[in-house]
C-alpha cells in the first residue's frame, strides 16, 4: 500500500473527526458509527435532506414505538 | 451551508452562549482547512460533498442543551491546550490502522508514515530524549520502553529476542549527576583531591591547604579571609577570568560599583587554587583584575558614546545652540569608539577561542594543553600587550583636557553625558593627535603588538576627518572640520583669504593657540584648504570642466579611505619586515603619503583656478592695465595727463575735483587709438582739501587715491590693499614729478640777463636749481628705472609661473612690498621719505623765492591768459610777503593732518643712529623780511646737503644691509655718491 493511500485514509479519518465534533456541537444525536455510515451514504449520492428526514421519521417510528415522547424536534 | 451555519452561530450569540458559538465557528473553520488541505479527488470524503454533509447535520440538529454547552467548552479546550502525547492515544490509532495490523508490516513501512502520522494527528512527535520523561512519574515510566520500541526505526526494534534495556530514567539521572560533578560552580561542588593532607614538599596541591591552615589561624593575613574557602581546579580558574575578562558574571572577579575601589574588579578571595598560597593567588588574580577594569572601563565608554550616538538623531527639541558649540559626540569620537570596540570584541573573540580550546582539549577533541593562570597572564601579554590601558589612557587624558579639569578622570563613560569645553574640531584634533603620539611612542619602544592595534585603532578614527577632506575639496563644509566659514560675503575682497581659514581655538590668555588640525594632517591642511577654496570659487564661477558633481569618474569620485591610503603607503615598504612596516607611523611618512594623496587634486584644483583666472578673465590684461595708470609705466600718457594737472595746479584751479581728473584722465587714455586701458574702470579721487597748499608742498598730493574697478574674482589679487600701495607709489612719483617740472619752470639764464646787479645772485640761483634738479632727476631716475621698471619685469616673470590663486597673490603682494620698500614708502625709512619730501619741498620753495626775486620769468609752456596770470602773480607775491613759510612748520602740520596713522610709528632703525632731519629754515630767518635772498638760498644750500647727505647715508645703510631690496639701494646709493663732486 502506498503512502498515499494512508495519507488519503488519515485525511478521511480526519474530516470524519470534525464532522463528527461539528454534529456533537449540533446535537444531531448521532453517535460516530452512526455518522460514518450517514457520510457513506452521501458520498454515495444519496440526498442529505432525504436521510435527514428519513432518520427523522425513524426516530419517531421508534418513539412511537417505545411510547416516549419526544426529545427532540425541530 | 456556510450561511446557515452561521446562523446557528449568531443564534447561539444571541442566547449568550459564546462558548458554543466559538466551538461551533471554530470547528467550522477547522473542517475549511481540513479541506483545503485535502484537495483530492479520490478521497474517501470529497470535498465537494463537504456542504451536503453539512447540510445533512444542520437538517438533524436540534438546539443545545447542558451537555451541548459541555461538550463546546471540553471542544474549546482541546484545540486551545492540544493534547500532550498520551501513549495511549498514539497506541490506540496505530491500532486503528486495522488492516496493517501485524508483524508484517513492520518491515513495510518505512519510518517516515510513522513520522507523518504523528505530525498529521494533530500532536507532536514523542520526543526522544530522556530528559523529558524523566519528569514522569513511575507509572508512565514503565510504558514508556514499549511505546519507544515501537517509535524506533524497525532495525532497532526488529528483533522479538532483543536484550531489555535498561529503564532510561536510572542512565539519564546517571548522566546528570555525571555533568553535576563537573559544574564546579555549584556551592556543593568539591574538588575530588584533598584538601586535608599534610604539606609534601614532592606535592604542589598541599601547598594552598597548609599555607591557609597556618596564617588562617593566626588571623593575620587579611588577605585569607576568614569565610569558608572552597578549591576548584587551575583550568577552571582560568575559564573564570576569561570570562571576566569579557566582562561577563564570574567567579573570581568580582564588579564593584560602591566603596573605595569603585567601578573596577577585585579578586574574590573566597576561591583558591590548591597550589598557590593566597599571596600568590591574589597578586596574579590582581593583574588580571586590573585588565578587566580597563576593559570594563572601555566598554562602558563605547556602549555610552553609542547611545549618545544614537540618541541624538530622535532628539531634535535640544537646544540648537547646545546641538552645535558644544556637541558632546563628534563624529571622531564615535569613529573612534567604533575602533575601540572593535578591538574589544577581537579580545573576547580571543577569549572565547581559549575558553574553546579548554573544552576542546578537556573533551579530548583538541591538542593537549597546559592551562594555567600564568600562561593566560602571558598569551594575553603577548597578544594585546598594552593595547587597552593605553587606549584607555588617551581616552582619560582627552577627557581630562576637553572638561579643563585638573585632576584624573576615571569615569569616561560620562563623557557624552558631560558639556566640552572645547569645540568638536578641536576635540577631534586632540583625540587623533593624542593617539598618534601614543603610536609612536609605543613604536619607539618596540612594542609593535600595542602600536599595531593602537594603529588600526587610529587610522578608524580618522576615517571621518578624512572624508570630511574628501567632502570639503568636493565643496561641502561640516561643523566639524578644521576648516572654518567666517560667512564673508562671496565678493569681499577678503574672501578668499579670509572667507575659510583654519580653524583655530584658544588664544586668549596666556594659552596658546591651539589649531583645529590634527598633527598628521597639518603639512597638507594648508593645501587642502587652498584646493577646497579653489574648487569653491570655480563652482562659484561656473565652471564646470572637471568638476561637474554628477558626472560619474570625475572629479573627486573617488575618494580614498583612510586605511586604504595607509595601507598602500605601508604595501610599499611590504617585505621589509613588520618592524619597519609599522615605523610607518611616524608623522613624516603619514603626512608624506596624505601629501601624495591630495596632492594631484589640490594641484589639479589650482591650475585649473590659475588658468581660468589668467585666460576667461584677463588678469594679465588688468596687471598691465594698473601698471600703466599707477605705476606710469605708459609714460606719454600718463605724461600729459600729469602736465594738464600740473597746469591746473600753476593756474591755482581746483586740481583735485573729482570729475576733472577723471576727465582729463579719459581724455588722455582715449586720445591714442591704442587702446591700452579701459578708463570706465579708473577713478582718480582726492581726498582732503589742501588744494591751496600744493604750491607750497608737495604733501598735498598725499590724498591722491586710484580706485580700479577690477572684475570679480580677481579683486581677490588686486585686493584694496593693493590697490592702496599702487596709489601710494603713483603719488611718490607724482610729487617726484612735480618737484621736477616745478624746478624745470625756472629759466634762470638769459631772462635775467639785463638785471647785471643780479648777477652774482642769479649764479647763486642757478647753482642752487641744478642742485636741486640733479637729485631731484636722480630719484626720479632710480625710482622709474631701478625700481618700477626692474621690478615690474622680475614680477611678470614669476607671475607668469604661479600655478595657483595663493601663489599670485603673493607674489603680487611680494612684488608691492618690494616695490614700496625701494620707494622707500615703508614705515622703517618714514625718516628718509620725509627728507626726500622735504627736498621736493624745497623745490617748490625754491620756485618760489626765484619768483619773489626775479619775477614771474617761469617758462609755462600751458599759460593761457596773461591776465589770469598777473592777477595770481599779484597774490603770490602778497602772500609772499606776509606769509611765513617754515619747512619745519610745515612738515610737522602736514604730518599730523595727512598722515596721523604715521605720526606713531617712527622708524625703528634708522632712528638710533640717524639724526631727524631738521629742515631748520626756522620762521624766524624765514619771517625777516629784509633778509636777502643770497642768505635765503645759502641756507637753503646748506639744508638741502645735510637732507642729501641724510638720504645718502641712509640709502647706503640699506645697501649695506643684508635685505634683498640691497643691491637695489645699492644703486641709488652708488648714483648719490655723486653729490659731492
Amino acid at each position: 500500500m502506498s503512502s498515499r493511500e494512508s495519507d488519503r485514509i488519515t485525511a478521511a479519518q480526519q474530516t470524519l473527526d470534525i464532522l463528527y465534533d461539528i454534529s456533537q456541537l449540533l446535537n444531531t444525536g448521532l453517535d460516530k458509527e452512526t455518522l460514518a455510515t450517514c457520510v457513506n451514504m452521501i458520498e454515495g449520492g444519496v440526498n442529505p435532506e432525504a436521510l435527514a428526514a428519513v432518520i427523522q421519521e425513524l426516530r419517531r417510528e421508534s418513539q412511537a414505538l417505545s411510547g416516549k415522547p419526544a426529545t427532540n424536534g425541530r | 451551508m456556510d450561511k446557515l451555519i452561521r446562523g446557528h452561530i449568531q443564534k447561539a450569540r444571541i442566547n449568550s452562549h459564546d462558548t458554543f458559538a466559538d466551538a461551533l465557528q471554530a470547528a467550522l473553520r477547522t473542517l475549511k482547512t481540513q479541506a483545503q488541505k485535502n484537495n483530492d479527488l479520490d478521497s474517501e470524503i470529497k470535498t465537494v460533498l463537504l456542504p451536503a454533509h453539512l447540510q445533512f447535520l444542520v437538517a438533524l440538529s436540534s438546539p443545545p442543551d447542558e451537555a451541548t454547552f459541555e461538550r463546546a467548552e471540553y471542544y474549546l479546550d482541546g484545540l486551545s491546550n492540544p493534547k500532550r502525547p498520551v501513549p495511549g492515544l498514539t497506541w490506540e490509532a496505530i491500532l486503528a490502522e486495522e488492516p496493517f495490523e501485524g508483524e508484517h508490516w513492520e518491515g513495510i513501512y518505512p519510518r517516515s508514515t510513522d513520522d507523518q502520522f504523528d505530525a498529521q494527528s494533530g500532536s507532536s512527535t514523542p520526543s526522544l530524549s530522556p530528559w523529558d520523561d524523566s519528569d514522569l512519574d513511575e507509572s508512565v515510566t514503565s510504558s514508556i520502553p514499549d511505546i519507544d520500541e515501537d517509535a524506533l526505526p524497525p532495525e532497532a526494534a526488529g528483533g522479538i529476542d532483543k536484550p531489555y534495556l535498561p529503564p532510561a530514567a536510572y542512565r539519564h539521572r546517571q548522566d546528570v549527576e555525571d555533568l553535576q560533578a563537573r559544574q564546579y560552580w555549584r556551592s556543593e561542588w568539591r574538588t575530588d583531591a584533598s584538601t586535608t593532607r599534610a604539606f609534601n614538599i614532592g606535592d604542589a596541591s598541599t601547598l594552598g591547604p597548609t599555607m591557609y591552615r597556618i596564617l588562617g589561624d593566626q588571623h593575620t593575613n587579611g588577605i585569607a579571609g576568614s569565610s569558608r574557602q572552597k578549591y576548584i581546579h587551575e583550568h577552571d580558574a582560568v575559564r573564570e577570568v576569561l570570562m571576566a575578562l569579557q566582562g561577563d558574571r564570574n567567579m573570581m572577579l568580582g564588579w564593584l560599583s560602591s566603596g573605595g575601589h569603585a567601578f573596577s574588579f577585585t579578586p574574590n578571595a573566597t576561591l583558591k587554587l590548591l597550589h598557590l598560597t593566597a599571596g600568590a593567588q591574589h597578586s596574579i588574580l590582581t593583574s588580571f583584575a586590573r585588565l578587566a577594569t580597563t576593559l570594563q572601563h572601555l566598554r562602558m565608554f563605547v556602549s555610552a558614546i553609542y547611545a549618545k550616538a544614537g540618541k541624538d538623531d530622535r532628539d531634535p527639541d535640544r537646544p540648537m545652540h547646545l546641538l552645535n558649540i558644544y556637541r558632546q559626540s563628534t563624529l571622531t569620537l564615535e569613529a573612534f569608539s567604533a575602533a575601540v570596540d572593535g578591538q574589544l570584541r577581537a579580545f573576547n573573540a580571543w577569549c572565547a577561542a581559549r575558553e574553546e580550546d579548554i573544552c576542546r582539549a578537556q573533551a579530548g577533541a583538541g591538542e593537549p594543553l597546559v592551562v594555567s593562570l600564568l600562561s593566560l597572564d602571558k598569551t594575553i601579554r603577548d597578544t594585546f600587550s598594552d593595547t587597552f590601558t593605553v587606549i584607555l589612557d588617551v581616552v582619560r587624558e582627552v577627557t581630562r583636557r576637553a572638561w579643563r579639569t585638573s585632576e584624573p578622570v576615571v569615569d569616561i563613560w560620562t563623557l557624552p553625558e558631560l558639556p566640552m569645553k572645547m569645540p568638536p574640531s578641536t576635540f577631534g584634533a586632540l583625540l587623533l593627535d593624542s593617539l598618534l603620539v601614543a603610536v609612536q611612542e609605543h613604536v619607539s619602544m618596540g612594542d609593535y603588538v600595542s602600536a599595531d592595534a593602537l594603529m588600526s585603532v587610529f587610522s578608524g578614527s580618522a576615517e571621518p576627518i578624512w572624508a570630511m577632506v574628501g567632502r570639503w575639496m568636493k565643496d561641502e563644509l561640516d561643523d566639524e572640520f578644521f576648516v572654518e566659514d567666517n560667512e564673508l560675503p562671496l565678493l569681499d575682497p577678503d574672501f578668499w583669504t579670509d572667507g575659510f581659514v583654519l580653524r583655530e581655538e584658544g588664544g586668549d590668555g596666556d594659552a596658546p593657540r591651539r589649531t583645529a588640525v590634527p598633527v598628521f594632517l597639518s603639512s597638507v591642511a594648508r593645501s587642502i584648504l587652498d584646493a577646497g577654496k579653489a574648487v569653491g570659487l570655480l563652482r562659484v564661477l561656473e565652471i564646470a570642466a572637471l568638476l561637474d558633481r554628477d558626472t560619474p569618474g570625475s572629479w573627486m569620485a573617488h575618494w580614498p579611505s583612510f586605511s586604504a591610503i595607509l595601507g598602500t603607503a605601508r604595501g610599499q615598504l611590504e617585505g621589509s619586515g613588520p618592524a619597519s612596516r609599522l615605523l610607518f607611523t611616524s608623522t613624516e611618512d603619514l603626512s608624506q603619503a596624505l601629501h601624495d594623496a591630495v596632492w594631484l587634486h589640490c594641484s589639479l584644483a589650482q591650475g585649473t583656478l590659475q588658468r581660468v583666472l589668467v585666460d576667461e578673465c584677463d588678469l594679465m590684461l588688468h596687471l598691465s592695465a594698473i601698471e600703466s595708470v599707477c605705476l606710469m609705466r605708459r609714460g606719454d600718457a600718463m605724461s600729459h595727463f600729469v602736465d594738464i594737472l600740473f597746469t591746473k595746479m600753476d593756474s591755482k584751479q581746483a586740481w583735485n575735483d573729482f570729475h576733472f581728473l577723471n576727465t582729463a584722465f579719459r581724455d588722455v587714455a582715449e586720445a591714442g587709438t591704442h587702446r591700452w586701458v579701459d578708463t570706465s574702470l579708473v577713478r582718480f579721487s582726492h581726498k582732503g582739501s589742501k588744494d591751496k597748499s600744493v604750491n607750497r608742498t608737495v604733501r598735498a598730493l598725499d590724498g591722491f587715491s586710484i580706485e580700479y574697478a577690477i572684475p570679480f574674482p580677481l579683486t581677490y589679487v588686486f585686493g584694496p590693499k593693493a590697490m592702496q600701495i599702487y596709489s601710494s607709489i603713483f603719488t611718490l612719483v607724482l610729487q617726484i614729478r612735480r618737484a621736477k617740472s616745478v624746478l624745470e619752470r625756472i629759466l634762470v639764464r638769459g631772462a635775467m640777463g639785463h638785471a647785471s646787479h643780479m648777477a652774482s645772485e642769479m649764479k647763486a640761483f642757478y647753482a642752487m636749481r641744478s642742485k636741486l634738479s640733479w637729485f631731484v632727476n636722480t630719484l626720479l631716475n632710480f625710482v622709474a628705472t631701478n625700481v618700477l621698471d626692474a621690478e615690474v619685469l622680475r614680477f611678470h616673470k614669476d607671475f607668469r609661473q604661479a600655478v595657483s590663486l595663493n601663489d599670485m597673490i603673493r607674489l603680487h603682494d611680494e612684488h608691492l612690498a618690494k616695490m614700496e620698500s625701494r620707494c622707500l614708502l615703508q614705515r622703517n625709512t618714514n625718516a628718509l621719505q620725509r627728507a626726500i619730501v622735504s627736498i621736493l619741498d624745497m623745490s617748490i620753495h625754491f620756485s618760489d623765492c626765484f619768483v619773489a626775486f626775479a619775477g614771474d620769468t617761469t617758462h609755462d609752456i600751458s599759460r593761457h591768459s596773461i591776465l589770469v596770470m598777473k592777477r595770481h602773480r599779484s597774490r603770490r607775491v602778497r602772500r609772499q610777503k606776509k606769509d611765513v613759510i617754515g619747512f619745519s612748520q610745515s612738515m610737522q602740520g602736514e604730518a599730523d593732518d595727512s598722515s596721523e596713522s604715521d605720526s606713531d610709528f617712527d622708524d625703528d632703525r634708522l632712528k638710533a643712529n640717524a639724526p631727524e632731519p631738521s629742515f631748520s629754515l626756522g620762521a624766524s630767518t624765514m619771517s625777516a623780511p629784509e633778509e636777502s635772498f643770497v642768505d635765503r638760498l645759502d641756507k637753503m644750500s646748506s639744508e638741502l646737503d645735510a637732507l642729501v647727505r641724510f638720504i645718502r647715508r641712509g640709502v647706503e645703510s640699506l645697501a649695506a644691509g643684508s635685505g634683498e631690496a640691497a643691491p637695489a639701494f645699492g644703486v641709488f646709493a652708488f648714483a648719490l655718491e655723486d653729490w659731492d663732486r
